[in-house]
Formats: C-alpha cells, structure tokens, sequence
C-alpha cells in the first residue's frame, strides 16, 4: 500500500462529510457524468478508501480523481463545510499515477516551460527599472496573444513602464494535477533578481500559484489593478454578461473589481447562477485537456445562456476566455477595457 | 461476485457507457448518508421500465441481489447492497411524464429530484408537500420508498398520503400497476400504499403518479427563544392542543442552534432552544395565526420572540433548519456527525419526557446528542456526535441508540419517522414491530421468494448495526 500522507493531514475533513449528497446539487463535472464518482461525495468516499486501504490505486482511481476542475462550486453547497477541494487535491498527492494527458502536461512545462511544449515566443520587453511586473500566463503567450496585446496596450496607454513575464509558465496545472510546482522556485528567484515588489497576472490560476509568495511580493488580479486606476471609458456599444472565473472568483474572492470596470464601460448583466455560485466553464486546463468531452459541455452550458440573453460573454481568465471561446461569443475583460478606453 | 456471462446479459439491456464496473465507479457507488458501506458487483444506469424489467428478471432468473438506488441520500443504509449483486441507478429515469393541476395529479418516473419538480409545479402553482431536508438532491423513488416526509408533514402528511398510483417491476421481472390516477379510491387491497416504506424490498418503483395540491399564498414564520429544552418542548405541545394548525412547527437545541450558526451564519438566537413556527393560510389569517402561536410560546415560557414573512428571512432560517443534520459536524474538534438514531418519533404530548430521556442517555454514555425535528407532529432528530476514531466510541453510541429507542418505544413512538429502516433502525424495528414481523416476512416471501430485493435489510436484519461500517473501527 502507497503512504498516503496528505490524506492523514486531512482525515478528520474527510470524517466530517456525512454523506448527504449536498455537493451533487450544483456540481457541474456531476450535472455532466451523473455518476457517484463524478460527484465531490464520490472522491471523497474514495479518498477516504486509499487511506484506509480499503481501495488500490488503479486507472479507474487516478481518472475519478483527476476527473474534477477543483471549480469548488460543490463547497457552496456543503453544510459541512467540508474542504473538498483540499481532500480530492490531497488524494491526487497521495497516488501515484498519472493521466497520458496530464503527463504531457507535466513533460512540456519541464522542457519547454509551458504546458503546450511550443518554444517560447514571448517579448520579455519594458520596464528594465520598473519594480512592477505583468505576468501574462501561457495562455495569453501561446494561444491569445491578443490579450496580452491589450494589456500593453493599457499599461501604454496609462504610461505605466512594466516589466513583462511572458516567456514562461507559473506551473499551475502540474500543481492541480498533484505533482510538485518547480516553476514557482524558478519564478521567485527571478523575479527578486529584477527587483520586483509587484506582480500583476490577468490569468487568475497564476495568481493562485503566487499565493504562497504574497508576503514577500504584492500580488493582484489586472482587474483589482485597473479598478482602483482613474480610467476613462466609454461604453462600446455592447451588451456584455459577466462570468466569474471559479478560480478569480471562489479562490481568491475577486468579484467586485470585473463589474466596477464593466459597470465603467457601460454595463453588463449576469448570468442566473454568479458570483461564488458561479457555474464552471471547465477550462482549466489540466481538466479541459484531459477531459475535453465534459469540458465542452460545461463551456456549452455558459454560451447556451448568454446566447439566449443575447450578451457576449467577458471573462476575466484567459483559460476560461481560450475554452469558451470555441463555443460562442467572448471577450476579455482586458479587451473590453482596452476597447473602451478614451 | 457476479460472473462474466452475467455480466454481459446486463450490459446487453442498457449497453456499455450505462454500466459501471471499475474499481473506482462500484466502490463510490458501496455508500449512502448512512454509516455503512458495502460494495456492488455491477450498477447499471437504467432509463425505462423495459430494462428496469428486462435486468430484473437476469437478477431473478440467477438469484442475484438488486439494490435500486436514487440520489444515495438514504440515511439508514436502505441502499447499501450488503449482499453486493446489482445496483440499479434510477437517476436517468428522471422525466416529468405529465402535471395535470385539473385532475389534482402529477406522473413521474422515480428519478426525478424532488425540489426540480416541485420548480415545475410551482409555475403552476402547485406543489407536492413532503418536504425532505435532502429536497434539492434527494429522489421522489426514494422518498416513496422511504415514505419520506419533512417539517411540512404536520400539516400536509408525508409522502404515503400523495402516492395515488404506480408501476412497479416486480421480483420476476414482470410489471404491475398500482393504484389509479383519481383522488379517491377504495378498488381492492391498496398495493401501492404497500409499497411506499417498502424500502426496495418487494420491487422496483418505475412510475409514480403523485396527488398535488395548490401551493399556499402567503407564508410567516415566528422564532421563539426559551431557556429550557423541556420548557420548549411543552410549547410544542400547547401549540398543538391548541387546536391551531402551523404548516411546520419545528424544535432545535442549544447544540443544534449553534452548529448552524458557526457552518453557516444563519444567526439564529444562541439560547437554550427555539422553536421555529410557520403558517402559511390568506394573509389576513396569518397574522392572526401568528400571534396566537406567540401567545402560546410565551404562556409556555419563552423569552424573546421574532417574526418575518420576508421571502429572503424565510428562505435563509429554512435552509438553517435543513441544515442542521450535516453541520453538527462541525461541532467539535474531534467529533463528527452521524447518522444513528436519527428519526424517532413520539405521542406530541410525550416530547418533553423524551427529550428529558434522550439528554440523560448522553450524558450517562458520555456522547453529545443534539436534539431537533419536526416537534409538530412528534417527529424528532437526536444527532449522535462521536469521534469515530476514538477506542470505543461504537459501541458507547450503540449502546446510547439502544436505550434512546426503548425510550421511544415504551412513550408508545415508533424507531422511524421519515427516514426509514435499512441497517441502522432495524433491531429496534424488530422489538417495536415485535407482532408483525411474522406477517411482513410472509409478504417479503409471497413477492419476492428467491429473496434478491435489497436482501438482508430491515425485518431480515440480524446483529449489531456497528456492521458494514463507513468509518473506521477502533473497538
């Protein structure tokens, strides 16, 4: 039997859950499956039989497991207050297989330093002296430039020197897969040897994985960042629905910097479920690359009703923005604001 | 274990993405909200009566456990396959057949969540009243098969009193039909009513045609603080004497009260307990109602009392009360929730002394047991709190759930309330149950002879309820 001490440190969460069913109500990986095991309940019951033994790991174990977006909408409903996140994120330390999908993952982010195993393309370019750095994450470098485009654009138009960070990845996804993050360490020494005392990520997953370095740099969301700048703006001339990235959102609390900007650029409207009830697009992408089936269907759901409102949808995550954008009309909060801008 | 020839006549009826056979699927498909677990050697998900019938009648024809399973919410392991065999996951029967507000009826299949159809009826404004705490996840199949019910019973019944009619496949594969689609009915043995708390022990639910009734206008809920649980107790009896009717009249206890404060901000008053009154009736009734309710509370000694018909207020005390079962587990450090003695229910008059009793039994056996339920119509909840991992800890709750039924049953209460037998209530059904238990088994073996509906559970279960446990075992 394989040690499983991430779950010890964690047993008394996962005697906590009773059970209830609860974390099915809104769990969108269930809504899409409909088995126990795609249910928050069913990882927890198997996290719960590895570390008594009463289970092996197999490939059935290592997909359940992995077959989640950690989208943390099942907690909203957990009466409990059962860590869910943290039992199926301790399971996925303990076991030690991993899906083909997530080993390339895993394999391009150690060679190439991003998760796509293209060479890098970024510009690396401004602020030689700027204590500030924007961190444009691999999405925004490999897959949307455009985004990345924008943000310049606003730091050029706010005469803001800024130093970029585009030519590597924040090793998020090896992190959710349950594998240690190298990339972080690289991060953090790199960005001390530029002098930097402030990070800003327009990708919320990026964020996440600077978290443990907050006391050492400041760290914030381009959302929190444009929403406290006296920005001018005038509305586009569109009719804009807010979704709430799971990560932005439920991880790090960010909900009301998106709709200032958005409320400055003339408006949106939300969707039926928002803020931290906010349903997953199921564009992380660990989870979107492994299990792009689900993933697709999450992301259909989203676009069905902003379709039906007759709205375009703006994201505030470059992951979310990168899947849904193959299912209906998206735009990025940085785009918006970039648009916008007098 | 099932063989593989088995095994394969089943994939035949609902194909291969509809079966489950992985280590991880069986295994997470071996628990409910229950203590127990076991698990199956195959689930199938099934989506029509043909193959409901058609895989009932391999189980029949191989003498196969078959186990039907809703959403798994059962809290006395109704839907735990002890004997293994196959479980049958009625959740993709989940359409709404037919509403018909002019004929007071509606026509489901089993696996539709309960607080979904009770959305679509209320956009005709109907309703189907049972209620249970688990609405938002839980299966009508389920509740019929538990004769479930909740904090609207006292005036609205439980669910036996809405199943009109039903399809039902049979131990030998074949399909009979239950009951009728008209309100009144006196044609012959009342099957269907047979089948409701039958807890998948003679066959498998496959339609069910449920009474509706119109959905109240208004609604008003008052909170009355008292320092003494007995105190409030004695309130809920006043109430009752009184002759007035509430739409729910619920009691919760000092642990109760602060364990959904801490998991969920409810902000209820932190006294010693409360009990949480609703009307619903014309508005000028209500009011009316309402302050009748407060009079009789305070005549029975209770301190502070609150009231609100706002819709948000209302919502926000409901979802406190229906959370309180899972968030007794946040309670303590190192002690949890769990599902034991979770349901009885007792003469309205006789709630005082139970609780009275139930308190001592703690304290004698050194566990935590909050109290509170559906005081209105006798039903009450003891929430057994324990470290499951702790030396001894079991048998101390068994013994606890032991005296705490033989209370229930000398008040002349039943062990069962809402949530049905399975495992966990089953040796105290039995004593409770002592004259007819020679009869239920005679009907088990008349239905079902080769004895594969959810074998072992209920009137055939043998031992101590510490069996099949979820947790781990320190004795």
């Amino acid at each position: 039997m394989s040690e499983m001490k991430h779950l010890e440190q964690i047993q008394h969460e996962l005697l906590c859950c009773t059970g209830c069913g609860y974390c099915k109500k809104a769990c969108p990986t269930f809504d899409m499956g409909g088995t126990e095991a795609d249910s928050g309940r069913g990882k927890i019951f198997l996290s719960y039989g590895l570390l008594s033994g009463e289970i092996e790991e197999d490939n059935s174990v290592i997909e359940t497991l992995q077959k989640c977006a950690l989208c943390g909408r099942c907690e909203q409903d957990c009466p409990s207050l059962v860590r869910i996140n943290d039992i199926i994120h301790a399971a996925r330390k303990d076991i030690n297989g991993v899906l083909p999908a997530h080993q390339a993952i895993i394999d391009n982010i150690a060679k190439y330093g991003n998760p796509f195993g293209t060479e890098a393309e970024g510009v690396g370019t401004g602020g030689a002296n700027s204590k500030i750095a924007y961190f444009s994450g691999c999405i925004e470098n490999y897959k949307e430039q455009g985004l990345k485009r924008a943000a310049l654009s606003i730091f050029g138009k706010l005469g803001l020197d800024v130093a970029v960070l585009d030519d590597t990845c924040c090793g998020n996804p090896v992190e959710i897969i349950g594998r240690e993050n190298e990339q972080i360490k690289k991060l953090e020494r790199r960005l001390e040897e530029m002098g930097i005392k402030k990070v800003i990520f327009s990708c919320p997953s990026g964020m996440q994985s600077f978290l443990p370095l907050k006391e050492k740099f400041e760290i914030m969301h381009i959302s929190e960042f444009l929403a406290g700048m006296d920005l001018n703006m005038e509305n586009p001339g569109m009719k804009f629905i807010y979704h709430d990235s799971s990560v932005l959102g439920r991880k790090l609390g960010i909900y009301d910097a998106p709709r200032k900007l958005l409320d400055m650029a003339g408006g949106f409207i939300e969707f039926g479920e928002h803020g931290n009830l906010s349903q997953c697009c199921g564009g992380d992408l660990a989870f979107s690359m492994a299990f792009p089936e689900t993933a697709e269907k999450m992301a259909k759901r989203i676009s069905e009703e902003a379709k039906g409102k007759g709205a375009t949808i703006v994201t505030a995550s470059p992951q979310c923005y990168h899947h849904l954008k193959k299912y209906g009309d998206v735009m990025d909060l940085v785009e918006v604001v970039d648009r916008s801008m007098r | 274990m099932i063989d593989g020839a088995v095994a394969e006549e089943i994939k035949g009826v609902v194909g291969e993405g509809n079966i489950i056979s992985s280590r991880a699927g069986l295994y997470t498909y071996g628990f409910d909200a229950s203590i127990h677990r076991s698990t199956p050697d195959i689930v199938a998900r099934v989506h029509n009566v043909g193959e409901v019938s058609r895989i009932v009648r391999i189980a029949y024809e191989h003498g196969i456990p078959i186990i039907a399973r809703g959403s798994g919410t059962a809290l006395s392991g109704q839907s735990i396959p002890i004997e293994g065999g196959i479980v049958l996951d009625m959740t993709s029967m989940n359409r709404i057949k037919e509403i018909r507000v002019e004929d007071l009826y509606c026509t489901v299949e089993p696996g539709v969540i309960y607080g979904k159809l009770n959305k679509e009826l209320a956009k005709k404004n109907f309703f189907f009243p049972p209620s249970p705490g688990s609405g938002d996840v839980c299966t009508v199949g389920g509740m019929v098969a538990t004769n479930a019910s909740g904090m609207r019973a006292i005036k609205y019944g439980a669910t036996r009193d809405y199943v009109l009619g039903m399809e039902v496949v049979l131990p030998d594969g074949s399909v009979a039909h239950f009951g009728t689609r008209t309100i009144k009915n006196s044609s012959g043995y009342q099957m269907e009513k047979l089948m409701v708390g039958s807890e998948g022990t003679l066959g498998i639910i496959t339609e069910i045609t449920f009474r509706i009734i119109p959905l109240p206008e208004n609604r008003a809920i008052s909170v009355a603080s008292f320092d003494s649980l007995e105190k409030a107790g004695q309130g809920i009896s006043n109430i009752i004497a009184s002759g007035l009717l509430p739409s729910a009249l619920e009691i919760m206890d000092n642990v109760c009260i602060r364990a959904v404060n801490k998991s969920m901000g409810i902000g209820l008053p932190e006294c010693e307990a409360i009990i949480l009154s609703e009307v619903d009736d014309e508005k000028e009734v209500i009011g009316r109602k309402i302050k009748s309710i407060a009079d009789i509370c305070r005549a029975s000694g209770a301190g502070n009392i609150e009231f609100t018909d706002d819709e948000d207020e209302m919502a926000n005390l409901w979802r406190g009360r229906k959370g309180v079962l899972p968030s007794l587990s946040r309670y303590g450090e190192d002690m949890v929730s769990v599902s034991l003695a979770d349901d009885m229910s007792v003469p309205i008059s006789k709630i005082p002394v139970a609780i009275k009793k139930f308190q001592e039994i703690a304290k004698k056996n050194d566990i935590l047991i909050g109290t509170y339920g559906h005081a209105g119509d006798g039903n009450l909840h003891t929430k057994v709190l324990i470290n499951p991992t702790a030396e001894g800890s079991w048998r101390r709750a068994e013994r606890a759930v032991d005296e705490i039924y033989r209370v229930v049953i000398s008040l002349g209460g039943t062990v069962s309330g809402e949530h049905g037998i399975g495992i966990s209530k089953a040796p105290w059904m039995q004593i409770e149950r002592k004259d007819s238990l020679a009869v239920m088994e005679e009907i088990k073996g008349a239905i079902d002879p080769k004895n594969i509906m959810n074998p072992g559970k209920m009137a055939q279960w043998k031992g101590s309820i510490i069996s099949y446990l979820r947790y781990p075992e320190n004795e």
